[in-house]
């Protein structure tokens, strides 16, 4: 049992909710094995991804509740949808004890079909930030420039924080999405498709679009610590989110501007 | 005598430019051939990132902290490893040694057979894929200056 598993047991039996970036509460493996193919594990049930969303304005933020919420069905549409993972080396399923045996290894194909259930969440106080928790801070302006064009978003990728700029998010609303998408391991698209990919390096009103491979790496990303979410409470192991989040904001080449009487 | 000597001096001289010249022209040559080697390869983040996703090291490699096995490094181990020492165990020994474990897993197998068969500039482009993984990634999303007033 790993230290995470050993908290979300704590945790629940304590009654407290499981908290962090990504929880679930068991994921249901299928094994399939038919004559002369490899073997596939299709992967089934709920998966919670919780962002929370730090004002960090100093302005008011009349529009953050509708943001938050387009945003928050935003993703969960983007996330939806089949993946299949060939040959991902994994420990070896158990079909007697349904569980994975960490003693033995085995190649599988993976086929995930994961209802991802979002929700942001509006903090105001750094102790609500958890080590695990995923952040998207709302700021007033980010300085870092590049090519004569502003900066709507900047983001520390795989896991790490996301910021984005309350006008822009209220001009570009897919934004945030964007910006959460790289927490998730996606880089961006350039060249032709970058116009109407969600992922395009510069913020437009139509990017939204999201490709198969993607969803596929995201997916990836969530699912690294598939052995340990099949088995049974789960929340995702630490990111450093506070920490991080504060050395981010504090580097002065990024240039943010945000109401630091907000951040303690 | 003395023009016998002379002779002998100059026609030394000449051996000595005459060698001289030459070795000078192959060092022209062989750093004419360097920069050109240098300059037909180019990192390029795109190809790297394309050849990262066919081969698929994140199947065995993985993205958690934890290994699946004991002898099998996470992506986080592999990135963490030296450039040369990269190229020498995960092209040439490494994963031969587990070749057994793929006998079953036709997708593995041909990925594995295609890290043999990449070029030398692709196998550049691979190993900085792999070691892009533990670096930090700061994306920057823009928006054209005339649309947002600067305060």
């Amino acid at each position: 049992m790993t230290l995470n598993q050993l908290f979300a047991k704590v945790a629940l039996a304590q009654g407290k909710k499981l908290s962090g970036g990504i929880t679930c509460n068991g994921l249901r493996i299928q094994l399939r094995h038919a004559p002369g193919k490899m073997p596939e594990l299709l992967v089934t049930g709920d998966v919670t991804l919780t962002i929370k969303v730090f004002d960090l304005t100093t302005t008011g933020v009349p529009k953050l509740h509708s943001l938050i919420a387009a945003t928050q069905s935003n993703i969960a549409n983007k996330l939806r949808g089949e993946t299949m993972e060939y040959d991902r080396y994994l420990s070896n399923y158990d079909t007697k004890a349904n569980k994975f045996n960490k003693n033995t290894q085995a190649l599988y194909n993976v086929r995930y079909r994961i209802n991802y259930i979002v929700k942001l969440e509006k903090i105001s106080r750094l102790s609500q930030l958890s080590g695990n928790d995923f952040v998207l801070a709302v700021v007033d302006r980010i300085g870092f420039k590049t090519d004569n064009l502003n900066t709507s978003g900047l983001t520390d990728g795989k896991g790490g924080p996301a910021t984005v700029v309350y006008n822009d998010w209220c001009k570009y609303p897919n934004i945030s999405t964007h910006e959460f998408f790289h927490t998730l391991g996606l880089g961006h698209i350039k060249g032709t498709s970058s116009k109407k990919s969600l992922m395009g390096e510069v913020a437009g009103t139509h990017n939204n679009a999201v490709s198969l491979n993607e969803l596929f790496i995201m997916n990836k990303y969530l699912m690294a610590n598939l052995v340990d979410m099949s088995n049974g409470q789960y929340a995702s192991p630490t990111l450093n989110t506070a920490e991080n989040l504060r050395k981010f904001l504090n580097n002065p080449t990024n240039g943010f501007k945000y109401n630091k009487a907000k951040f303690r | 005598m003395d023009l016998n000597i002379t002779k002998l001096s100059l026609g030394n001289l000449l051996l000595v430019l005459l060698t001289l010249s030459c070795i000078n022209r192959n060092n022209d040559s062989s750093e004419t051939l360097a920069k050109i080697k240098t300059d037909t390869c180019k990192i390029d983040q795109e190809k790297a990132d394309a050849l990262g996703s066919d081969i698929s090291c994140t199947s065995c490699h993985t993205l958690a902290e934890e290994r699946v096995s004991p002898n099998v490094f996470t992506m986080k181990e592999v990135s963490d490893m030296d450039s040369l020492k990269l190229r020498d165990f995960l092209f040439i020994i490494k994963h031969k040694k587990n070749l057994s474990l793929y006998k079953d897993a036709p997708i593995t197998k041909q990925r594995l057979k295609k890290i043999d068969s990449l070029s030398d500039c692709d196998r550049k482009n691979l190993i900085h894929y792999i070691k892009e993984y533990n670096r930090p990634h700061l994306y920057i999303l823009r928006t054209a200056e005339d649309t947002i007033p600067e305060k």
